[in-house]
């Protein structure tokens, strides 16, 4: 059955859902949860069913690669790793362009249903309408056609993959969250229905965003992930989320925060537009790799590589990198739920999603794969740094998200789009877990957040214990948890990048940064473990004695998310870990037709190289490719780095294992007083980045606005004003003249014809003394007074 | 005609005009103001006549017609208003019905 044509539903079952708990608000008490999770579910079989219809085209697909390979073309140089593609002749280039690069796709005006030619995307274009059709007016210009379309294929099946399963256990788990138990009365949340609209709302922007064919159905969704964000951070708005912010600021600040990389993605949208002609991604990666391009879009053109910036900054924006990561902390104040779903397993991952789809366009601009590479790493070590200070359980994982989403931008800016993905993939995973473990906690606690106030929950509340510690494990990054997996593999690909002529230092300062990152990870990970689950409680008697588990809804899916954190590693095994032949590198093979297009079409055209498989990673540099020993060659110690990684991570557990396990305070309160203050000033303060932000951007526009309001109150108000007043006072004089006095004013007239008279008959010649005023048409009076009778005079002689 | 007729004639025509001016100014009682009124329109017709004999063209004479009739007319309808009232406020002193001042 073709489960690709129906992909529509997908969203659309998700916004009637949001729909019905939205208009039956109050009448629907706990059946909104019901609808939610339903619906929810729903598109996750859906989901499972297109992936698994993607992968049987694309297994297909790779069925008649191998085919073409096997009646490939004679390798001239007869070394078959490298065949420089300026030694080939025009047929045997044809027959690899057929192979590798993109074959041309959307006839606009008769989209084909598949896409199962050799190499290239598997998956379907479903066109529902079309939207915005204006032609241009002017010859030079391009028409503008927006089709309401949805694109399936590989990344966009994995995404819909984990989004609806994340999804449907977080639906299921706030089902539990948002009731309270006392002592066997159940009390519902009064904005129940509400959230699970909110929730649902924020699912169907979700799959909008991956599923859009261009970018402004993507933008749709980009706006409307924005706008549920911002309604669910703001859930509790009427309460205080922290001393400086309520809840409803911190919804505020994420939405404005936000707005700033929006502007940055529609420049983007608008330069490429302007420059391509279109809107649509495949469109635009065809004309990118095939067609001829303006001056300036071709390799490290000038308007690519400010295109990409400016996509860059909104990425920054939606996916919380410096310089606009500031509100992923404060987003903490909507419900737990919400947390893990939007803050840290899908929507901040649409930065990541929109620049592994943009591949071709980013591998076109090393500057700005240059730049992403940077603030990936700097995110990652920023927010790694503020993660080891904080108190609040949900602000450490707050932070430990912004430095995950450094570590997929770090994995993108040195070319791995598949790695970073794989990283979102299995992140997605651990990161719900963890959240919703400390969820739980906070449930448990009645919605105390302090870690310091925590400790000895171990034996309280078990299965949420053992699933934080899964998910801890996993994203410090142990073997054979999931986020050993993703994150070892992209340090290796930022390892292999540095591999290169140039640019080596480069990529080695990034190296040790992400190393160094990954370091506090594992410390601030199990700080928090310790300080929340084991060691003597800090809790009053009479608060611990009332602790306990979570009901079966929340439990159930902390259990399946904690097996979850330790198994999704294994879809992308490396074979330089450990080799398993064909089910080496799943996750990654599964990707490489549409994350790896960029480095391919760079490998063959930019840098004349025919072999299909790029190093990954190493890619970027074009050093490592002209050097051939290295090309296609390059197996660097994988095996080294992950155990010198691993012994990082272990580092960072002993730490936090000898200053916090046995829930003792003191033995940190003193480290804190020692050399190590600064660190742990910097670390509480977070960098001070809101303060800094506060005094310049805030009190700049403040004092701006100010400034502005001085200008308004008393130049603009005071000419408004002034005429008013003017205008009064003028008329408080002038009505005195009518004073209801006949006779008076039959004076006035009078004085007024008198003066008329006098005007016409002799005013202008008087007036105007020295000229000819005789012949002056003004006066027709004058001359029927004088000259007619003069006239008359005369002829009656 | 000779020229002093015409001469006295538009000095007549000027003095009924000025008692008539002078009549709608200082006089307080509405039919004397119309009186006055009807002075200076006769004043006019006095000198559209004089003018009209002395160049021997009849537009002049014409016009008075008009003015006539238009002054008959006026009257009726002043005096109505003069009627109506006198009928609401039993007198008719121009200066005490002031109520459209400002």
């Amino acid at each position: 059955m073709d489960f690709i044509g129906l992909v529509w539903l997908i969203p659309a079952i998700m916004a009637i859902a949001a729909l019905i708990n939205g208009l039956g608000c109050r009448k629907l008490g706990e059946k909104a949860g019901y609808i939610s999770v339903a619906a929810m579910v729903f598109t996750f079989l859906l989901s499972a069913l297109i992936f698994f219809q993607v992968r049987g085209i694309a297994n297909e697909a790779d069925h008649a690669a191998v085919a073409a390979e096997a009646s490939r073309v004679d390798n001239p140089t007869g070394n078959p790793g490298l065949v420089k593609w300026n030694t080939m002749n025009a047929a045997q280039q044809a027959v690899l362009r057929a192979q590798y690069t993109f074959a041309p796709i959307m006839d606009p005006e008769n989209p084909m249903p598949w896409e199962t030619s050799a190499r290239d995307g598997a998956g379907g274009h479903v066109h529902l309408w079309t939207w915005i059709d204006v032609p241009s007016v002017f010859a030079s210009e391009h028409d503008l056609r927006v089709d309401m379309a949805f694109h399936v294929d590989q990344l966009t099946a994995i995404f819909l993959l984990f989004i609806s399963f994340v999804g449907s256990l977080v639906f299921i788990y706030a089902t539990g969250y948002m009731r309270e138990d006392h002592h066997g009365k159940v009390e519902i949340d009064p904005g129940y229905a509400r959230f699970f609209s909110y929730l649902a709302l924020f699912a169907a922007s979700m799959y909008i965003l991956i599923l859009g064919a261009n970018f402004v159905v993507m933008f749709i969704g980009w706006e409307g992930v924005g706008l549920c964000s911002y309604l669910l951070i703001g859930f509790f708005y009427n309460k205080q989320f922290n001393e400086k912010l309520s809840c409803a600021d911190a919804g505020k600040k994420a939405f404005i925060v936000n707005r700033v990389g929006d502007f940055g993605l529609m420049l983007g949208m608008f330069l490429i537009f302007w420059g391509l002609g279109s809107l649509s991604f495949q469109t635009i990666i065809h004309s990118l790799t095939m067609g001829e391009v303006p001056n300036g879009f071709g390799y490290s053109g000038v308007f690519i590589t400010a295109a990409t910036l400016l996509l860059f900054l909104g990425a920054t924006g939606k996916s919380a990198q410096i310089p606009l990561f500031i509100w992923l902390p404060d987003a903490m104040a909507g419900p737990t739920p919400v947390s893990a779903l939007i803050h840290a397993a899908t929507m901040v991952t649409a930065g990541v999603y929109m620049l592994a789809r943009l591949n071709v366009l980013y591998m076109l601009s090393p500057t700005t794969l240059a730049v992403v590479a940077v603030i990936g790493a700097l995110t990652a070590f920023v927010a790694a740094v503020a993660g080891c200070a904080q108190r609040g359980i949900k602000k450490i994982l707050a932070y430990s998200t912004v430095s995950q989403l450094g570590f997929m931008f770090l994995a993108i800016g040195v070319g791995s789009f598949a790695i970073g993905i794989f990283h979102v993939f299995t992140h997605a995973f651990f990161k719900a877990c963890l959240f919703l473990a400390a969820g739980s906690v906070i449930h448990a606690l009645h919605h105390e957040e302090d870690v310091f106030k925590m400790g000895g929950l171990w034996s309280k509340m078990p299965k949420t214990a053992i699933a934080y510690l899964a998910a801890t494990i996993a994203i410090a990054g142990f073997f054979p948890f999931a986020g050993f997996f993703s994150k070892d593999e992209i340090l290796y690909m930022v390892h292999s990048a540095a591999q290169g002529d140039a640019n080596s230092l480069f990529y080695t300062t990034l190296y040790a940064l992400g190393a160094f990152t990954a370091l506090l990870t594992a410390f601030y990970m199990f700080r928090s473990f310790f300080l929340t689950f084991t060691g003597k409680t800090r809790m009053s008697e009479e608060k611990y004695s009332h602790v306990h588990e979570s009901p079966i809804s929340m439990s159930g899916v902390l259990i399946v998310l904690a097996i979850c954190s330790l198994i999704v590693g294994w879809v992308n095994i490396p074979s330089g870990l450990i080799p398993l032949g064909n089910l080496n590198s799943l996750f990654w093979g599964f990707l490489e037709p549409i994350t790896d297009r960029g480095a391919m079409f760079i490998a063959q055209d930019i840098y004349g190289y025919t072999d299909g498989k790029v190093p990954y990673g190493a890619v970027v540099v074009g050093e490592v490719m002209k050097d051939g020993t290295i090309y296609g060659n390059y197996h660097g110690p994988e095996l080294l780095l992950a155990i010198l990684s691993m012994g990082i991570a272990a580092i960072g557990l002993g730490i936090a294992w000898m200053l916090y396990k046995d829930g003792n305070l003191e033995k940190a309160a003193k480290l804190v007083k020692s050399p190590l203050r600064p660190f742990w000033n910097i670390s509480l303060s977070a960098w001070k980045w809101d303060e800094f932000y506060d005094a310049l951007f805030v009190a700049g526009s403040w004092r701006a606005s100010k400034a502005v309001l001085w200008v308004d109150k008393y130049i603009v108000d005071g000419i408004v004003n002034g005429s008013g007043r003017v205008c009064r006072a003028a008329g408080i004089r002038l009505r005195q003249m009518q004073n209801g006095q006949v006779q008076v004013y039959g004076l006035v007239m009078f004085i007024g014809a008198c003066l008329f008279l006098l005007y016409f008959a002799f005013g202008i010649s008087s007036f105007t003394e020295n000229t000819d005023s005789y012949s002056d048409p003004a006066s027709p009076l004058r001359d029927t007074l004088t000259g007619q009778v003069e006239n008359a005079e005369q002829s009656d002689q | 005609m000779g020229e002093s007729i015409f001469e006295a004639n538009l000095i007549l025509s000027l003095f009924l005009f000025t008692v008539g001016i002078l009549g709608v100014m200082w006089k307080r009682n509405a039919i004397s103001l119309f009186m006055s009124v009807e002075l200076m329109l006769n004043a006019a017709n006095l000198a559209f006549v004089t003018f009209a004999f002395q160049h021997g063209i009849i537009d002049g004479g014409i016009l008075v017609l008009f003015i006539m009739t238009v002054a008959a007319a006026e009257a009726g309808v002043g005096l109505a208003i003069f009627i109506a009232l006198f009928r609401v406020r039993r007198h008719l002193r121009v200066d005490e019905h002031d109520m459209l001042h400002g």
